[in-house]
């Protein structure tokens, strides 16, 4: 315990001279993309990465990563992005790449009621993760993240025709979860943008409360390691 | 269940009957029974179209494909059909050699029999596959780009002008070409007639044999040769119509999951990326029959690169073969650990590749270490896809030739003589930048010609085997899955298999 309030009290302390001195929060957030398989998530992160659209997007195998800068008015943010294999087969690696993230994008396609299924099944399992980690936090590590910003993003709404899964569907499920929901096109970039904005302002004003996920700017190796080295 | 599941289905079911009506005789010999393979790809196709035109094909596309194709004789027999030359093209081509150099001009590609005959080592390939797209694109639907865009020397379309040929010390293209003659009459002295002598050269010089495969299989004959030394043709003809009756009688519960993957597998390759295909629905026929020959291991994500490069240099059942000759382990130790449940044999190696990282470049070990980088955060899709994923395709070949005669080692060491080339460069870097580098090397570094030999100089061989015994001693149980998975397929490929 004493070790954690040490931790935080010196991340705090190093957040606020460099706050002093670029008068700006610089918030480095870990985020995670999961997802069915062809669901969009490599689309999503291209689009809002390089603001490129492939209509045939290769698979992605294993994971892929990209970064972003964002700026708000009240703070920078640089996205450390993992963007996921869909299959369940994958599921086991996934862990790796959402353990110590600060937001998680769990994506479906409206077009398919499968893909909304196994979203809610991603949600659980980080909801788990959580509530773990909120259990034993103070006594063994600070892996996960309580605080964990979750969006739940239906894509392709550019195939309105072939909608199987209706808007109010998805975000009472968001609500009663906790969820921030979103509908986009990556096609289109239809709130692309918007959902990484609004993400960066919830860690925003996160930030510095939760002291897990959220890497301040030219944070030390040594703080790397707390959060995101695994057992 | 998708229309398109259901398309795909129809049209197999189509081919299954039209080849039981035409192919009684037994083969006369290899020849024939090339010609006989390339030729039932081509009903294959036919009542493909069959199938299809129902729903999204043009009246008139038959009648030209016929006169595109060549087909001539044999075609003559069903009608014109389109996608029959592009068949022969795309999987006789690269590997026409002896037997199936005669399926080629027997069958046609879409009049590339002439070209055919002047063999020459690369343009071959090429011109039939772009020669084909054009065609197919004036009768179908187009692909997703536009295919006047111009197309590497294997086919993927070119982003940008970018380095054709490393135009190596400085040779002119006659002293090249001169050079490349003289290594593909070494090559076919070396296999013999449709791959006769083959077995015999190996016996006697086996070391001859690894050096020129080192040095890299010259393209024309790179497909046969990758079949012989799998072990795949033996499994091919071993099993007679088992391939067949996997694609036409079976269903797999991964239909749709291949079926989301077939267009987004390659999608800058020529010969994937007209929506339904040739290359499309081979590409799903021979996943799909993996699928139901292998039902523990069914369809995973990167399985489609395998089989896609594999498809791009022979038929779909010789394709199939090469794909559970290295699943099950023909010649070399088995990959199925590398899509089971869990993704076995993917921890296994991944902690053997970092424990090497750490002996053999001992710095860039600990900087990885320190910028908490594991090895499953850039090299997962190296072993997953043996370098066929996001890698530049001329070196995923070089790499494959040795891959398919050396096994899984010449993974590990390309990997390190990647990281070793980069060595200065990724020592500097913090955290996102080295994640960057290490999936996106630059072009030099990616010069088969350099990177590969420095790959041969890093001996694991040793360390290898005995990190694996390690492993799992360390993890209760061996890795390597036991033949229970075996049980789901037809009791003659079990029998035969276990022959090999």
């Amino acid at each position: 315990m004493a070790l954690i309030t040490q931790t935080y009290l010196s991340l705090l302390s190093f957040w606020s001279t460099l706050m002093a001195r670029t008068g700006n929060k610089n918030i480095q957030a870990k985020l995670v993309l999961l997802g069915d398989m062809g669901t969009g998530k490599t689309s999503l992160v291209l689009r809002f990465v390089k603001g490129q659209f492939y209509d045939y997007q290769e698979s992605t195998i294993g994971a892929a990563f990209f970064t972003q800068i964002l700026s708000l008015n009240e703070a920078t943010v640089k996205f450390d992005i993992w963007d996921t294999a869909g299959q369940e087969r994958y599921h086991s690696l996934a862990p790796m790449y959402y353990r110590g993230a600060a937001a998680a994008v769990v994506v479906y396609d409206i077009t398919s009621m499968d893909s909304f299924i196994r979203a809610k099944r991603w949600i659980q399992e980080l909801q788990r993760q959580g509530d773990h980690c909120f259990l034993t936090i103070l006594f063994i590590d600070l892996l996960g993240n309580p605080n964990l910003v979750m969006v739940l993003v239906a894509n392709k709404t550019d195939l309105e025709t072939k909608r199987k899964v209706e808007t109010e569907e998805g975000e009472r499920y968001a609500q009663e979860n906790g969820l921030l929901f979103i509908e986009s096109s990556a096609k289109t970039a239809q709130n692309v943008n918007e959902l990484f904005y609004e993400i960066a302002k919830r860690l925003a004003k996160a930030c510095p409360m939760p002291p897990t996920g959220i890497k301040l700017h030219n944070e030390t190796q040594g703080g790397r390691r707390l959060f995101c080295c695994t057992g | 269940m998708g229309d398109v599941g259901l398309v795909y289905y129809l049209y197999g079911r189509c081919w299954s009957w039209s080849r039981k009506n035409l192919f009684t005789k037994p083969f006369e010999d290899e020849r024939e029974e090339a010609v006989d393979r390339v030729l039932h790809k081509a009903f294959h196709d036919l009542n493909g179209k069959l199938g299809e035109v129902k729903r999204a094909l043009p009246k008139d596309s038959n009648s030209g494909g016929g006169g595109g194709g060549g087909g001539r004789q044999i075609s003559s027999g069903g009608g014109g059909y389109p996608d029959y030359g592009a068949i022969g093209g795309g999987t006789g081509f690269p590997a026409g050699y002896g037997g199936y150099g005669a399926a080629t001009n027997g069958v046609g590609g879409y009049g590339g029999a002439n070209v055919f005959e002047a063999t020459p080592e690369f343009p071959t390939m090429n011109f039939t596959l772009v020669s084909m797209e054009r065609k197919k694109v004036e009768e179908f639907e187009p692909g997703p780009v536009p295919p006047q865009r111009p197309v590497d020397r294997f086919g993927f379309v070119k982003l940008e002008a970018s380095n054709e040929t490393v135009n190596k010390n400085g040779a002119t293209a006659n002293e090249r070409e001169s050079r490349l003659d003289k290594r593909i009459k070494k090559w076919r002295r070396m296999i013999g007639v449709g791959g006769s002598d083959w077995k015999h050269f190996v016996r006697r010089k086996p070391h001859v044999v690894k050096r020129r495969i080192r040095k890299g299989i010259p393209d024309c004959l790179r497909g046969l040769v990758w079949q012989l030394i799998s072990g795949s043709r033996d499994l091919l003809l071993m099993n007679p119509g088992v391939y067949e009756q996997l694609v036409i009688y079976e269903t797999s519960a991964s239909e749709l999951d291949i079926i989301r993957d077939i267009s987004r597998t390659f999608p800058s390759h020529v010969f994937f990326q007209q929506r339904h295909g040739p290359g499309q629905r081979s590409l799903y026929n021979v996943l799909k029959a993996y699928s139901v020959y292998d039902r523990d291991v069914g369809y995973v994500q990167g399985m489609g690169f395998l089989a896609g490069l594999l498809l791009l240099y022979m038929s779909e059942d010789d394709a199939f073969w090469l794909l559970v000759a290295l699943l099950k382990g023909a010649v070399h130790a088995p990959m199925e650990g590398l899509y089971l449940v869990g993704l076995p044999l993917v921890q296994q190696y991944l902690c053997q590749f970092e424990q090497l990282v750490k002996e053999h470049l001992p710095k860039l070990g600990d900087h990885f270490t320190q910028e908490t980088i594991s090895p499953s955060m850039y090299a997962s899709q190296w072993f997953i896809t043996v370098f066929s994923y996001s890698f530049p395709f001329h070196l995923a070949l070089r790499i494959w030739d040795v891959f398919l005669y050396e096994g899984v080692k010449i993974v590990f060491q390309v990997g390190l003589a990647l990281l070793k080339y980069c060595h200065d460069d990724l020592i500097k870097l913090p955290f996102e930048k080295l994640i960057h580098a290490l999936r996106n090397f630059p072009e030099d570094a990616m010069n088969p010609d350099v990177l590969l030999p420095m790959a041969y100089s890093i001996k694991v061989s040793v360390r290898l085997e005995e990190l694996r015994h390690e492993y799992e001693r360390r993890n209760g149980k061996p890795v390597q899955p036991a033949e229970s998975s075996e049980k789901q397929q037809p009791q003659t490929v079990k029998k035969k298999q276990l022959c090999l």
